[in-house]
């Protein structure tokens, strides 16, 4: 005497929230209207923020040191252990052939991807060798290579460089944004009656798959390589002005920049790598001995976004030998960092002990570390307005 | 109304299921469900509260998680008090798909969240352990898909079957 027959909508979805990714993406083949309402982006919403409360995992990006190809790592927050590894997505890696440029003069480069951010289950590649920006969900493996700018020019006898790049969720409109700094230089090896450098910044919006100029910043940061931090809506980049060093943030809602200067105790040339912290952007700051042998690093927290006052420094981690770099923090203030062999370590400022993660044993700087969360969020975009279809 | 009350004196109200069978529970106990809870606050407590979207054995265990899940009389539940708590709801949910199924349609009827939070859970770990031809069987849900329609949608996600 079962009334199971008629299991109502809502409590089918109240039901579904609980489930992984990939065992949605095979309910939807149970039937027509466990597919819609899987498809839909209500439920796609629901699903986050059901995730969100207890599914917070960590991306560990880096290379396969068999292969050498990029791979990336999801760990559980709770216990860092490694549930899955997959390999990047087109057009990094495709049909099991990792992205392979043509050589330039003869020479082949090799590609460096750096993991841009992670945003509600998205997650934003880059690479040094065609500057391709692609968005990619790994729980669903659905990814997409984001449409080139076409409103930045570069003048003749000019040379762009990426000055900073960034990815985050504009809350106010449900978008994705991307927004890309670009430093236009002359090419030095071509004569120039006037040296001018331009400054141009411009936004990707994945609901309108297309690029927008906004204002931009005259500073220059080195942001390849994860000197960027994305927390409460704002990116930030460590930069430099001709009149001023600090934090520079972009707020992806208001798209409007704000500057942190650093604290007075903190030098524009010491060497500096920013990170999140309890939703607050943390700076480490590198302190190295006089043969730069033992290295010491200093914890910064900034409290508020635009007030120089707000920086406390937290604690220092070392001094050390065989710390490369720190990657990350995780619960109770303990961190991640990257030792002298490149492998990811926990480490704990009470006690200064330090315990290896036993994931990778790879080339230094090649590890990033983000969190991240399984969600069924599409990367397909521009097409927000438009009916879910039927299989 | 109750409030007024000696607080040694518990209220009692009277559950109707859909086959006419009656039980009897403390209004506090009872007050777990919303939907009941609205019913008291609008004054049915006078005679027999029906629930007809509930048969008897269904209603049965209902009051059972009512009476484990009734608020403390000596206020904050301890710790050690809400891990035997978890223990009992894990034991009360291991039961048969059937019998589970009611229970998900009986918390959502009567909007009990945490018994709701608890069935829905545990069919999510059904769904997650079974195959999608096992999953339309226990739910009894009808494959509307033509063969060919199911084929691709499984062919573009093969990899989630592996």
């Amino acid at each position: 005497m079962s009334m199971t027959n008629e299991l109502p909508e809502d409590l089918v979805e109240q039901i579904l929230v609980w489930l992984p990714v990939v065992s949605l993406l095979r309910l939807k083949c149970v039937c027509k209207s466990w597919y819609a309402l899987i498809t839909h982006q209500n439920f796609i919403t629901k699903h986050l923020l059901h995730k969100k409360k207890n599914n917070t995992h960590i991306l560990l990006h880096t290379r396969d040191k068999a292969t050498d190809d990029y791979v990336v790592s999801m760990l559980s927050y709770e216990t860092l252990q490694v549930s899955r590894t997959q390999p990047l997505p087109p057009p990094y890696f495709e049909n099991n052939k990792k992205f392979a440029p043509p050589p330039i003069h003869g020479i082949h480069l090799k590609v460096s991807i750096v993991v841009v951010g992670s945003c509600n289950g998205v997650v934003c590649l880059h690479d040094n060798y065609g500057l391709k920006i692609v968005l990619w969900n790994p729980a669903t493996r659905e990814s997409k290579v984001v449409p080139e700018s076409k409103l930045l020019r570069c003048p003749a006898g000019y040379v762009v460089y990426l000055n900073g790049i960034g990815f985050g969720f504009d809350a106010k409109t449900n978008d994705y944004k991307i927004i890309n700094l670009r430093r236009t230089m002359p090419d030095l090896t071509i004569p120039h009656s006037r040296i001018q450098c331009i400054f141009q910044s411009e936004v990707y919006s994945l609901n309108a798959d297309s690029w927008r100029k906004v204002d931009s910043v005259r500073c220059i940061s080195e942001s390849f390589r994860g000197l960027r931090t994305y927390t409460n809506g704002m990116v930030s980049w460590e930069v430099h002005c001709c009149d001023w060093d600090g934090v520079l943030s972009f707020d992806m809602s208001d798209e409007v920049f704000l500057k942190t200067s650093l604290p007075d105790d903190v030098t524009a040339d010491c060497y500096k790598r920013l990170f999140v912290l309890n939703e607050l952007i943390a700076m480490a700051v590198t302190i190295p001995d006089e043969e730069w042998s033992e290295v010491c690093f200093d914890i910064w927290l900034m409290h508020k976004v635009g007030v120089k006052e707000s920086w406390t420094k937290l604690f220092t981690v070392g001094p050390s030998t065989e710390i490369e770099r720190p990657l990350g923090v995780w619960k109770n203030d303990t961190m991640f960092l990257e030792n002298s062999e490149g492998q990811p370590v926990l480490y704990d400022p009470s006690t200064k002990e330090m315990t290896n993660l036993q994931i990778g044993h790879e080339a230094t700087y090649t590890l990033q570390l983000v969190t991240y969360m399984e969600t069924l969020v599409s990367v397909k975009g521009g097409n927000e307005f438009e009916e879910q279809g039927n299989c | 109304m109750s409030s007024t009350l000696c607080c040694s004196f518990a209220k009692n109200v009277t559950l109707r299921s859909s086959d006419g069978q009656t039980f009897e529970v403390e209004e506090a106990a009872a007050q777990v469900s919303q939907t009941i809870k609205r019913m008291i606050e609008d004054g049915c407590t006078g005679s027999v509260i029906p629930v007809p979207n509930l048969t008897g054995p269904v209603l049965a265990l209902v009051i059972e998680y009512f009476k484990k899940h009734s608020p403390p009389s000596d206020g904050c539940p301890t710790a050690l008090l809400e891990m035997e708590i978890k223990d009992w709801d894990a034991k009360f949910v291991a039961v048969d798909n059937d019998t589970l199924l009611d229970l998900t349609l009986a918390a959502h009827y009567l909007e009990i969240q945490g018994l709701l939070d608890l069935t829905c859970h545990r069919v999510a770990d059904i769904l997650n352990d079974n195959s999608v031809e096992k999953i339309r069987e226990i739910f009894h849900i009808k494959n509307d898909f033509t063969p060919e329609e199911e084929a691709e949608e499984r062919s573009k996600i093969q990899w989630a079957f592996e």
